[in-house]
C-alpha cells in the first residue's frame, strides 16, 4: 500500500519539476516594448485583474513606458503617489531619446519609493507582479524596475483565539508576512535578528521568512532549516502546517516535532532561547524549531508569573497529560483485571455502577470516548452560533440520558469527562493523545496494567527515538541535562534563569547582553542591597 | 527511506494482527459484573469429616441502587446472600459452589474468615495452605474462630447495623481490638506463626449473642495448629500487654469503696527468657503502661502525688494479674507458647534453642515467670477530685 | 559507521536496571536464610570486583567490544568459537529472564493467560527498544530505571509500621557455609551477568568514568538488595520467607489498605526489560561482529523470537526453573563470567606491557598461536 503511494509521490514530484522548468523559460525581458506587452498578454491571458498602464515620454513621446500591476493587491494610493504622479509630472520635461538615461532617471530620482529593484528576467518580473508589486518596463531596455507597492491590507492585529493568556501581550500574528515581521522586530530591536525571505511553492510563490537571532541560534540548525526548506518540492504552500509536515524529522510520528504559535511574545521568547522561526505568508501560525516535548507543557504565562505558581501549573499540566492518556485505560484495567487492587468498599461502588450495563467496560469506554470526539469535532467544524445547541445535546443526551437508559455507567461518564477536560489542558498534544488513548485502552483490555505498561514503554521508546532538528525530543530529561531542568517541570524564577536551554547548543549561553555585564549588574544590585 | 517505509508496512501488519486480539480481551478479562464479591468466608468440618465452606456474597446493586433507572431485573431486596458447599478440600468445596451460585467467586474482598470450632480443634494447618497459595486471596483478612456457633450461622445473621454482616463483624473485631479484649489476627499472622516453633498462633474469638448480633471477645489459642483452648477477655488483654499489641483498654482497679477505671493510652511490652548454664531458667515479661484516669467516682481525693503513686502501683498489679492469668493458662492448660518466648531464645540464644526446640512445649510450661509492670498515670481528666471529696 | 555514544548516567542506569532485573521478584541469596544480608554484602563486594575486572578489560582494550577483544587476544578461530559460546550465553540469559517474568506474571496476575503470549508481548516491546540502538536504550534506562528504587522505597516505608526489626536474628545460626554458597550464587546472579556489558562499554562517551560507574551501580544494587531483604524478613519472618515463591511480591501484598502488586509488575518490566534488552543487544551485536553483518536491527527480531521460544521450551515447570537456577546455574555461569574474563584480563595485561619492549606484530603472532 505504501509502495503505491510512494510511486505516485515520485510521479507527482517529476511533474512539479517540469513546471519549474516552464516557469524559468519565460526568457529574458525583451528590449522592445511591443514584445514585452505581447509576452505579458500571453502569460496573463484571461487574467482580467492585470492592469497595464502605458505612458509615453521622451521626444514626441517616442519612448513608451509600461507600468504593470495586478488590481487589488497593490496599494492604489501608494502607486499613484510614488509612481504614476512623479512620472507624469516629470516626464514631459525629459527630452532625452536615450532609453537608458530615462531608465536611470526613473530609478534614481523620479520614482520616490524606497523599495526599488531591478530585474532582467521575465519570470522575475512576473513573480513580482503576482506578488503585488508594480513593474515598470521601458521601451528599448532589457531590464525592468520593480517598485514595492504591496498593499498591507488584511486582518487587523488582534488577540489570537487559539492561544489565550491571562497575562502577556494580546497581539497575535496575522496573515500578512510583513506585518508579522514587524511584530517580531518590534519586540527584538536588534540587528542580530535576521530575517531571510525565500519563496516556496512552484505555483503559489509563497513568501517564507526564516527568522533567528544571529549569535544565539545554532548555525547548524539554521543551515539545516534552510536545507530542509530548500528540499521542499511542491507547487503549493498554503499554510505553515504544510511546511511542518515537510521539514519534520520523523514524518510518521504522532507527536509534534515542529512547534507553532500565534502569539508574538511567545515567538520572541523562543527566538531568544536560540530557536529558529519560520513565518509563512498567509498564515498566522509561525513555526519554531527545534521543538521539544517539554515545550508542550510550557506556557507563555509561566514566565510572567511567580515561579512557584508556574511550577505548580506545569506539574498540573503533566498530570492532565497523563490522565487524559491513561485514565480510561487504567479504569478498564482495574475493573476487568485487577480486582485484587480494589478495596472492598470501592469494589461495591464500582460493581453497583456497572450493574445492568449491557456492554463490557472496554466497549463502553470506546463508545463514550468516540462520542466525545465526535462532539468535539462537530464543535470545531460547525458554524459558531450552533455551538450552544450542540453542547446541550452533548451534555444532556450523551451524559444524562445514556446513564439513565443504562447504556453507560455514571462512573464511565465521569471518567470520560475528566479525560476530555484534561486533554484540553495540553493543546499541542491533543491529537497525539486522542489516538494514543485508544492504543492504551486496547492494551488495557488485553492485558490489564501489564498491557498498559508495555504500551507506555513502547510510547516512551518511540519518544526516545525522536529528534527535532537533531535535538533529542525528550531533552532535558533524557538525555539528562541537569542545566536545563530549571525550566522544565519545576521552574526557577526568571531572574535565576541565567542561562538559556543548553541542549539547543546556542553560541552564547548566558542571558543578558554579555555574560560578564550581567554579572556586573548583579553585583551592583547586591551592593545596593547591602 | 525505503527501510523506513518497510518498517511502517510491517508495523501495520503487526497492528492488524494484534488488534482483533486486543479487542477480544480474552483470558483473565472479567468485568466486575461477572464476579460475585465475597464479603465473608466460613470454614467448618462436617460430621462426616468433609469441609464445609460458606461464603457471604455482597450484592452491589442492592447496596447501592445508584446506577441505572434502566433497572436490572427488578429490586433486589437482600444486600447479601449466603451459600455453602461441602468438599474434601477447601478448593474443591469453593469451586463446587459454582454449581450453586451464578458467577465466579472473588475471594480477595473477603472481610472476615471465620473458622469453625470443630475444624480448629482438628487442625487448621492443611486448610490454610489454600489461602496461602491462591493468588486472589488477600493476606489481610481478619481471621476469627467461632465458639459455640458454626461459621454458617454467623454468616447468615442479619445485622441491623450494617447491610453487609461481614462488614459488621469486621467492625466489631476492630472495636474490641482497640479495647484490647480481642487480638486482631490477620491471615498473614497465622501464616507466620503456623510454621514457627518459637511461637504458637492465636486468633480472635467470635460468639453469637443473639439472632442479630455477634460478640467478638476472647482469644483462641492454638497448639501445633490445633485449637487448644480459649482465653477470656481479661486474659486476652493480659496476653496483649505482654505481646506489645495492646492498643488501648479500660482496666478496673479496686479503690476505697469500689472500683476505679483507668484508660490505657500507651503500653509497651516485651518478653524475654533468662538463660542459665545454657538452659532457659526464667520467663520474663516487662510492661510499661501509660494510663489516664477515666472514672474515679468511688475513690477518695486525688490531688496528692502519694495517692497517684499508690494508684499507679495498684494499676500495675492489676495488669500484672491479667498477664499472670494468661500466662498460667497457657503454661498449665494449653502448654502453648503464644507469647513468643521461643522466638526470643532462637534469636539471642540459638545454641540453647537448638537443644530445647523439640521439647519446647514441655519446657515452656514448667518455667517460672517474672512479670513486672510499670504503670504510669499521665492525666486525670477534666476534674481532679470526685464528687463529695473536694471539701 | 559512526559510533553511537551513551553518557555516563545512561550507562549507570542501564547497569543498575540490569542488576535489579530479576532480583526484583526473586530475592537474592535466599539460600542463606536469616544471614542473606551477610551473603549480599560478601557477594556484593565480590560482584563489584568482578565488574571492575570487566571494566578493566574494556579499558585495556579501548573502544573494542568483547567479540573484538576475543578475536584479537585469542586468535581468529578460537576467539570466534568463544564468541559464539558467549552469544549462546547471552541468548540463554535473556530467555531465563523471560521465563522468570512469564512465571511470575502467570502465577501472580494472570493465571489463565498462556505464558507464551505474555512473554511474546514483552519481547515485542523489548525488541522495539533495542532496535532503536544503544542511544535509545540508554535514554529509556535514564527515564525508567529510577522508578524501580522509588517504588521499592514507597513500599518499604509504608510497611515500616508492621516491621519487627530483630527478625533477622540470630546471626550465623548455620555457620558460614550456606552464607558463602549464597554469596557465590549472588555473584553469578546478577553481578557476573554484567559480562554482557562488555559489548556496551565501548559506547561510553567518557571512558575515565567507567570504573566509578561500575562500582557505584554494584554498590547501589547490593544496598537495595539489603534494604529489600530487611524489609521482607521483618515483614514476613524467616519461616514464611523460606516458603514463599516470590518473596517481594508476598511482601507487597501486606501493603496497608490497598494491594499494590502492579508496582512489582512495573518494576519487573523495567528491570527485566533492561536486562533482556542488554542481553539481546549484546547477542545481536556479537553475532553481527562474528558474522560481519553491518545492520543488526533485523537480527534483533530473530534473536528476540529465538529467546522467547527458548524460554518456553527450556524448562518443564516453575520448579524445574528454580532448581536449575539454584544448583547448576552458578557453575555454568562461572565459565563465562569469571574464567574467560580472567584469561582475557591476563592476556590484555601481557599484551599491553609487551609492546614497550618488542614489536607489535610478533606479539600478536605469539598470542594468536596460543
Amino acid at each position: 500500500m505504501f509502495g503505491r503511494i510512494r510511486e505516485r509521490y515520485r510521479e507527482a514530484k517529476h511533474k512539479f519539476a517540469n513546471v519549474r522548468v516552464d516557469a524559468s523559460s519565460y526568457g529574458p525581458i525583451p528590449g522592445k516594448i511591443k514584445a514585452v506587452q505581447a509576452r505579458l498578454d500571453e502569460i496573463f491571458s484571461q487574467c482580467n485583474d492585470l492592469v497595464i498602464k502605458e505612458i509615453s515620454c521622451g521626444k514626441d513621446g517616442r519612448i513608451k513606458i509600461l507600468v504593470v500591476h495586478i488590481e487589488g493587491i497593490v496599494d492604489r494610493r501608494l502607486l499613484n503617489q510614488d509612481v504614476i504622479h512623479p512620472i507624469l509630472d516629470y516626464l514631459p520635461s525629459v527630452q532625452s531619446e536615450d532609453s537608458s538615461s530615462i531608465y536611470q532617471q526613473l530609478s534614481k530620482c523620479i520614482v520616490i519609493s524606497s523599495d526599488i529593484k531591478e530585474v532582467h528576467e521575465m519570470w522575475q518580473a512576473v513573480n513580482f507582479i503576482v506578488s503585488g508589486d508594480a513593474v515598470i518596463f521601458i521601451d528599448g531596455e532589457d531590464r525592468a524596475l520593480v517598485v514595492g507597492v504591496k498593499s498591507p491590507e488584511g486582518r487587523q492585529v488582534e488577540e489570537p483565539d487559539t492561544e489565550t493568556s491571562i497575562r502577556g501581550s494580546r497581539e497575535g500574528f496575522v496573515e500578512n508576512l510583513p506585518t508579522n515581521m514587524v511584530l517580531i522586530r518590534k519586540r527584538i530591536k536588534n540587528p542580530d535578528l535576521k530575517m531571510e525571505i525565500m519563496q516556496l511553492g512552484e505555483r503559489t510563490k509563497t513568501d517564507i521568512c526564516i527568522c533567528y537571532i544571529k549569535g544565539l541560534a545554532n548555525e547548524e540548525i539554521v543551515r539545516e532549516v534552510k536545507e530542509r526548506l530548500g528540499k521542499i518540492n511542491t507547487d503549493a504552500i498554503l499554510d505553515t502546517g504544510i511546511i511542518e509536515q515537510y521539514i519534520a524529522d520523523n514524518r510518521l510520528t504522532l507527536f509534534p516535532l515542529v512547534g507553532n504559535s500565534e502569539k508574538c511574545d511567545k515567538l520572541a521568547g523562543k527566538l531568544l532561547e536560540g530557536r529558529v522561526a519560520i513565518i509563512c505568508d498567509g498564515t498566522p501560525y509561525v513555526l519554531t524549531v527545534p521543538y521539544l516535548f517539554i515545550e508542550s507543557i510550557q506556557a507563555t504565562d509561566d514566565y510572567f508569573d511567580h515561579a512557584f505558581f508556574a511550577s505548580f501549573m506545569r506539574l498540573l499540566r503533566l498530570l492532565a497529560l497523563l490522565t487524559s492518556n491513561l485514565l480510561p485505560a487504567l479504569y478498564v484495567a482495574l475493573v476487568v483485571f485487577h480486582h485484587t487492587v480494589i478495596p472492598f468498599k470501592l469494589m461495591i461502588t464500582l460493581a453497583a455502577s456497572q450493574q445492568g450495563i449491557p456492554f463490557p467496560p472496554f466497549i463502553e469506554a470506546l463508545l463514550m470516548i468516540i462520542a466525545f470526539e465526535l462532539l468535539r469535532e462537530a464543535g470545531v467544524r460547525m458554524p459558531r452560533p450552533i455551538g450552544q445547541a450542540l453542547s446541550i445535546v452533548g451534555a444532556i443526551v450523551l451524559g444524562e440520558a445514556s446513564v439513565a437508559a443504562g447504556i453507560a455507567s455514571n462512573l464511565m461518564v465521569i471518567i470520560v469527562a475528566i479525560t476530555a477536560v484534561c486533554s484540553f489542558v495540553v493543546p499541542p498534544l491533543i491529537r497525539a493523545t486522542m489516538l494514543i488513548r485508544f492504543v492504551f485502552l486496547a492494551a488495557a483490555n488485553f492485558l490489564g496494567f501489564l498491557g498498559i505498561m508495555v504500551a507506555v514503554v513502547a510510547v516512551f521508546t518511540h519518544l526516545c527515538t525522536l529528534r527535532s532538528f537533531g535535538i533529542p525530543y525528550l531533552a532535558p530529561f533524557s538525555p539528562l541535562t541537569a542545566h536545563d531542568l530549571k525550566d522544565s517541570l519545576i521552574m526557577v524564577p526568571i531572574w535565576a534563569m541565567i542561562t538559556r536551554p543548553k541542549i539547543l547548543r546556542q553560541q552564547e549561553n548566558v542571558r543578558g547582553v554579555k555574560g560578564s555585564k550581567r554579572q556586573e549588574v548583579d553585583k551592583g544590585r547586591d551592593s545596593q542591597k547591602g | 527511506m525505503t527501510v523506513k517505509k518497510d518498517k511502517g508496512r510491517k508495523a501495520l501488519l503487526i497492528l492488524l494482527l494484534i488488534f482483533p486480539l486486543l479487542l477480544a480481551g480474552c483470558w483473565n478479562n472479567r468485568p466486575l459484573t461477572e464476579i460475585n464479591i465475597v464479603a465473608g468466608m466460613g470454614l467448618e468440618r462436617t460430621e462426616d469429616g468433609k469441609i464445609l465452606v460458606t461464603v457471604q456474597v455482597a450484592e452491589p446493586g442492592a447496596i447501592q441502587p445508584a446506577s441505572a433507572g434502566g433497572g436490572s431485573g427488578g429490586e433486589k431486596s437482600k444486600p447479601v446472600f449466603v451459600a455453602s458447599n461441602e468438599g474434601e478440600t477447601v478448593f474443591e468445596a469453593l469451586r463446587g459452589m459454582l454449581a450453586v451460585v451464578d458467577k465466579k467467586l472473588f475471594l480477595s474482598t473477603a472481610q472476615v474468615l471465620i473458622i469453625g470450632e470443630k475444624l480448629a480443634q482438628e487442625g487448621i494447618g492443611e486448610i490454610l495452605d489454600f489461602f496461602e497459595r491462591d493468588h486472589e486471596v488477600s493476606y489481610l483478612v481478619d481471621v476469627i474462630v467461632a465458639k459455640d456457633a458454626t461459621p454458617d450461622e454467623l454468616l447468615r445473621i442479619e445485622s441491623d447495623m450494617d447491610t453487609i454482616p461481614a462488614v459488621y463483624i469486621r467492625g466489631t473485631v476492630e472495636n474490641t481490638a482497640a479495647r484490647g479484649t480481642v487480638k486482631k489476627t490477620l491471615l498473614i499472622d497465622l501464616f507466620k506463626d503456623m510454621d514457627c516453633k518459637g511461637r504458637q498462633p492465636t486468633a480472635g474469638q467470635i460468639t453469637k449473642s443473639s439472632d442479630k448480633e455477634v460478640r467478638t471477645e476472647g482469644l483462641a489459642v492454638f497448639r501445633d495448629g490445633k485449637l487448644a483452648g480459649w482465653l477470656n477477655p481479661y486474659e486476652t488483654r493480659g496476653f496483649l500487654f505482654a505481646d506489645n499489641e495492646l492498643k488501648g483498654g479500660i482496666v478496673n482497679v479496686p479503690v476505697d469503696n469500689g472500683k476505679a477505671a483507668f484508660e490505657i493510652i500507651r503500653s509497651k511490652g516485651s518478653v524475654s527468657v533468662e538463660v542459665e548454664d545454657g538452659k532457659p531458667s526464667m520467663l520474663i515479661i516487662r510492661v510499661n503502661a501509660e494510663a489516664n484516669v477515666g472514672e474515679y467516682g468511688s475513690g477518695g481525693r486525688l490531688d496528692s502525688l502519694e495517692t497517684l503513686y499508690m494508684l499507679e502501683e495498684k494499676l500495675g498489679e492489676e495488669i500484672g494479674k491479667e498477664i499472670e492469668m494468661a500466662l498460667e493458662k497457657c503454661q498449665k492448660e494449653f502448654a502453648s507458647d503464644i507469647f513468643g518466648f521461643g522466638i526470643y531464645l532462637h534469636k539471642y540464644y540459638p545454641k540453647c534453642w537448638k537443644e530445647v526446640e523439640n521439647d519446647w512445649h514441655n519446657i515452656f510450661s514448667k518455667l517460672p515467670a517474672d512479670i513486672r509492670v510499670d504503670a504510669k498515670i499521665m492525666r486525670v481528666g477534666l476534674v481532679i477530685n470526685p464528687v463529695g471529696k473536694g471539701e | 559507521m559512526g559510533k553511537t555514544r551513551i553518557s555516563g548516567l545512561q550507562l549507570f542506569m542501564l547497569l543498575s536496571g540490569f542488576l535489579f532485573g530479576s532480583t526484583v521478584i526473586l530475592a537474592p541469596a535466599l539460600g542463606a536464610k536469616n544471614d542473606a544480608w551477610l551473603a549480599i554484602i560478601i557477594g556484593g563486594t565480590g560482584g563489584a570486583l568482578l565488574m571492575l575486572i570487566y571494566a578493566a578489560i574494556s579499558l585495556l582494550n579501548p573502544s573494542k567490544t568483547l567479540v573484538e577483544i576475543l578475536k584479537e587476544k585469542m586468535g581468529k578461530v578460537l576467539g570466534s568459537i568463544i564468541a559464539v559460546l558467549y552469544i549462546w550465553y547471552f541468548i540463554h540469559l535473556a530467555s531465563l529472564v523471560f521465563r522468570d517474568f512469564g512465571e511470575f506474571i502467570c502465577t501472580v496476575t494472570f493465571p489463565e493467560t498462556p505464558m507464551t503470549v505474555l512473554i511474546s508481548i514483552f519481547a515485542l516491546g523489548v525488541v522495539y527498544g533495542v532496535n532503536g540502538g544503544v542511544e535509545v536504550m540508554g535514554r529509556m534506562g535514564e527515564l525508567l530505571v529510577p522508578i524501580i528504587p522509588t517504588f521499592i522505597l514507597i513500599v518499604s516505608v509504608s510497611l515500616i509500621t508492621v516491621n519487627d526489626f530483630t527478625a533477622f536474628l540470630p546471626v550465623l545460626e548455620n555457620g558460614m557455609g550456606p552464607v558463602l554458597k549464597a554469596a557465590l550464587s549472588y555473584i553469578t546472579f546478577p553481578f557476573g551477568e554484567t559480562v554482557a556489558f562488555l559489548m556496551l562499554f565501548p559506547n561510553l562517551n567518557r571512558k575515565e568514568k567507567l570504573k566509578k560507574i561500575v562500582f557505584v551501580s554494584a554498590a547501589l544494587s547490593a544496598l537495595i538488595s539489603i534494604v529489600i531483604f530487611f524489609r521482607d524478613i521483618s515483614v514476613l519472618g524467616s519461616d514464611l520467607m523460606s516458603r514463599v515463591t516470590f518473596v517481594p511480591h508476598s511482601t507487597t501484598l501486606l501493603f496497608p489498605e490497598a494491594n499494590v502488586d502492579p508496582l512489582v509488575d512495573i518494576n519487573l518490566m523495567i528491570g527485566g526489560g533492561a536486562k533482556i534488552g542488554v542481553c539481546i543487544y549484546a547477542a545481536t551485536k556479537a553475532i553481527s561482529q562474528v558474522a560481519g553483518i553491518e545492520n543488526y536491527t533485523n537480527l534483533t527480531r530473530a534473536v528476540g523470537a529465538f529467546c522467547v521460544v527458548l524460554s518456553v521450551w527450556d524448562f518443564e515447570n516453575v520448579l524445574d526453573l528454580f532448581s536449575w537456577t539454584e544448583r547448576i546455574y552458578s557453575y555454568y555461569a562461572i565459565t563465562f563470567q569469571v574464567i574467560i574474563p580472567l584469561i582475557l584480563l591476563v592476556l590484555s595485561l601481557i599484551k599491553r606491557s609487551k609492546p614497550a619492549e618488542g614489536s607489535d606484530a610478533d606479539n600478536e603472532g605469539v598470542i594468536a598461536s596460543k
